[in-house]
């Protein structure tokens, strides 16, 4: 019996064409190939990726904690790895970006002395940066999950861009079917803190089809709460200040001579 | 033909996908949209991921079923 393998690999967010000719090499090579797509047109157009292919969606079970459903995922992943089996497992986005399951499979089956790696993909945020017209390093960008953003009370600096994802499940852990929004007013207050009402916020979802267009709603923060969001929006708050040069350091860095 | 069918011609054809970019609307006149009717030909061509999205869940959809939003990432808990 060969060695198991697990190669986890992102299929990037817009369908087909975000496939990386790399990831795709992975799974052709594998013997199985179990995946998560974020809409059903992606898990069926996985399905007919491989011979052996299968998706990982009935490890969901509504209102079930979502901590036990990653685990539940990872199991699944490195069963077949143990009987020996070359398997890779395709998540939608970039693999390591946002995915719980794929970093502990990944070091798990280090830990059991299987070989197991991450191959990069396309990420929401880098198609946001893309649609928005948003470079990371003009001012500095951080990201966090909303939830984690309030519960651990993120340090916020008004002069770098601010992107916070899951912004429709904000204090819910379990896995759900309808967007919760009754939080979303909970942000609005927090971020009210740093921002003025009126600081322009962009509603942002990357499109999974080919054919669409990205979903960009631009509503002022105290709107917020009221704006259409959907299961998978992400919140894009632009800088509202500037930071100053330090003056000292620019010296010290040779850029300025007083 | 569904939607969803239609996508997933367009996501495995790189030839088909840049033709429909090229020209949506005399794309989905030709041969490659017969099967779909007025209605799903006007949402592919408006690229409105919302409505899209909405249509090619119900496609998916049995019974009112409810599906759970495949998040893949959680923060640790308190």
């Amino acid at each position: 019996m060969s060695h198991g393998s697990l190669t986890i690999v992102g299929t990037g967010i817009t369908l087909g064409v975000h496939l990386t000719p790399e990831a795709r090499a992975a799974i052709d090579r594998s013997d199985e190939l179990l995946h998560l797509a974020a809409d059903p047109v992606g898990e069926e157009w996985l399905l007919r990726l491989h011979p052996s292919s299968t998706s990982l969606r009935s490890a969901y079970r509504l209102g079930e904690p979502r901590e036990a459903i990653y685990e539940r995922i990872v199991e699944r992943l490195l069963a077949p790895v143990r009987a020996g089996r070359r398997v890779t497992a395709a998540f939608y986005g970039h693999p390591g970006v946002y995915v719980t399951p794929s970093h502990d499979a990944i070091r798990r089956a280090r830990a059991e002395g299987y070989a197991a790696h991450m191959l990069p993909a396309v990420s929401a945020e880098d198609c946001l940066f893309a649609d928005l017209g948003v470079d990371p390093a003009s001012v500095g960008c951080v990201s966090y999950d909303a939830t984690d953003f309030l519960l651990r009370a993120r340090p916020v600096d008004t002069s770098s861009s601010l992107i916070l994802w899951q912004i429709t499940v904000i204090g819910d852990l379990t896995a759900v079917a309808e967007p919760r929004l009754d939080n979303v007013a909970v942000l609005v207050e927090r971020l009210a803190e740093h921002y003025p009402r009126e600081h322009e916020v962009v509603v942002y979802e990357a499109s999974p089809y080919p054919v669409a267009g990205p979903v960009v709603e631009r509503v002022t923060l105290g709107d917020l709460a009221n704006a259409p969001l959907t299961a998978l929006s992400t919140l894009y708050v632009p800088p509202a200040t500037v930071r100053a040069t330090d003056g000292e350091m620019a010296v010290r860095l040779g850029l300025s001579t007083h | 033909m569904t939607i969803a069918e239609f996508l997933l011609k367009l996501a495995n054809d790189e030839r088909l996908l840049e033709s429909f970019k090229a020209d949506a609307q005399g794309f989905l006149r030709g041969e490659a949209g017969e099967g779909l009717d007025d209605r799903q030909k006007e949402l592919l061509q408006a690229g409105e991921l919302v409505r899209l999205s909405a249509k090619i869940k119900a496609e998916f959809l049995v019974d009112g079923e409810r599906i759970a939003f495949i998040t893949i990432y959680g923060p640790p808990p308190p």
